[in-house]
């Protein structure tokens, strides 16, 4: 990442796609940062020192405490900002946070972007990924009728079709870059259960279904001409990638592409999704 | 038992379960699924019902409130369908792709949210 071009853009995209609170904040820090951001012009080492515990590594984005200092006060004064949750990736140079600095000292007032409301550390990707995960083992217990119009319980078959499917998500964006949000969650009345993604205009939902123990698919998304609608039943695991790349930042039209795509690739699948997933 | 005719213009109440109620507060489409084996889903006719007696009273259920007309413009087949503990008991009838549920989805409103979900 070159720091000359980390601007607003893409300090809200990198914010999107770690699904991080728009109220925490991006900076850099050390010999690549070029600009006027608060708090940048801190040497990496002094960064570095001043965690008060060791990183924690979550996802490609480190999660740990900081002490920082800065100098971008009312009286221009140096302040130590509040030890919190931080996240740090070192590949890009950059830490996200919310600032709130603290007034233990000399100081009266602070300025500007500094005082922003301290929120408690969210999640990062594979922390949600996990809530997904506990809720299946709940929605494994549901017993019959958990819907009270006389629903099944939810098949152990499905629930573990579910979890392979989470789990190439996640290799997925370690191995492929894909980055994919974790699902929501629903089971089926009829013993199945759902995961459904929403972004924008776009919406993806996976029904994972008992007898017969098919997967079906369905992308919505809008388009200037109309609403696109694509379902079927997902033959291969590369169809369900390629569908998971246009929610992921495909335009509508690559709805369209990516349909085509896996139809041709089903044409050559003697395998079904369900059978050999991998 | 006296069979209602429901018009397109009637609104029937569909029970949700609160897995089907996301973070955000919209529903699963999830929550528009036929009953198991079967082409029919069950609704109750808004008019002789209300919605607490349609979440049976009970504060881990919510209700989502769609038209008549909606679903038959999904190709679906309304009518009243009254059980013995339930007069409002209605029926829409027909395949639901999930392309019509989730149509049914954006066409709903959620009128009560099950007390887990009340912030």
């Amino acid at each position: 990442m070159n720091s000359k071009n980390w601007d607003n853009a893409h300090e809200n995209n990198f914010l999107k796609s770690f699904e991080i609170d728009r109220l925490w904040s991006v900076f850099s820090y050390g010999p690549i940062f070029w600009g006027a951001r608060a708090i940048s012009y801190q040497p990496e080492e002094e960064i570095l020192e001043s965690a008060t515990e060791p990183f924690q590594l979550i996802d490609n984005i480190s999660k740990g405490n900081i002490l920082l200092k800065g100098l971008e006060t009312s009286s221009s004064l140096e302040v130590d900002l509040p030890e919190s949750a931080w996240f740090v990736d070192a590949n890009r140079k950059i830490i996200i946070g919310s600032l709130k600095p603290l007034l233990s000292r000399d100081l009266t007032g602070v300025m500007g972007s500094w005082q922003r409301k301290l929120l408690p550390p969210q999640w990062t990707v594979k922390e949600k990924f996990n809530e997904v995960f506990k809720k299946i083992g709940h929605i494994a217990t549901l017993e019959s009728n958990w819907d009270s119009y006389g629903s099944k319980p939810i098949e152990k078959d499905c629930i573990s079709r579910g979890i392979s499917i989470l789990k190439d998500l996640l290799q997925w964006r370690e191995e492929a870059g894909l980055k994919i949000t974790a699902p929501f969650v629903a089971p089926l009345s009829n013993g199945g259960i759902q995961f459904e993604w929403e972004k924008g205009t776009r919406y993806f939902e996976v029904s994972i279904l008992p007898k017969p123990p098919v997967i079906n698919y369905l992308a919505m998304d809008e388009a200037p001409e109309g609403e696109l609608v694509v379902e079927g039943s997902l033959k291969s695991q590369a169809g369900l990638k390629d569908l998971l790349y246009w929610f992921n930042d495909g335009a509508a039209e690559r709805l369209t592409e990516a349909w085509k795509m896996m139809t041709e690739r089903s044409k050559h699948s003697q395998d079904e999704y369900r059978n050999n997933p991998r | 038992m006296n069979i209602e005719t429901i018009r397109d213009e009637d609104e029937l109440y569909r029970r949700v379960a609160e897995l089907w109620i996301k973070e955000s507060g919209k529903l699963s489409s999830a929550a528009f699924q036929n009953s198991s084996g079967t082409d029919e889903m069950s609704a109750e006719l808004a008019r002789l019902t209300t919605p607490q007696a349609t979440a049976l009273h009970k504060t881990n259920f919510g209700v989502a409130s769609f038209l008549a007309g909606v679903a038959r413009e999904l190709n679906q087949e309304v009518f009243h369908s009254p059980v013995s503990e339930n007069y409002a008991h209605s029926t829409v009838k027909g395949r639901k792709t999930g392309s019509i549920r989730k149509k049914l989805v954006k066409k709903s409103t959620l009128i009560l949210l099950p007390a887990s979900k009340i912030s």
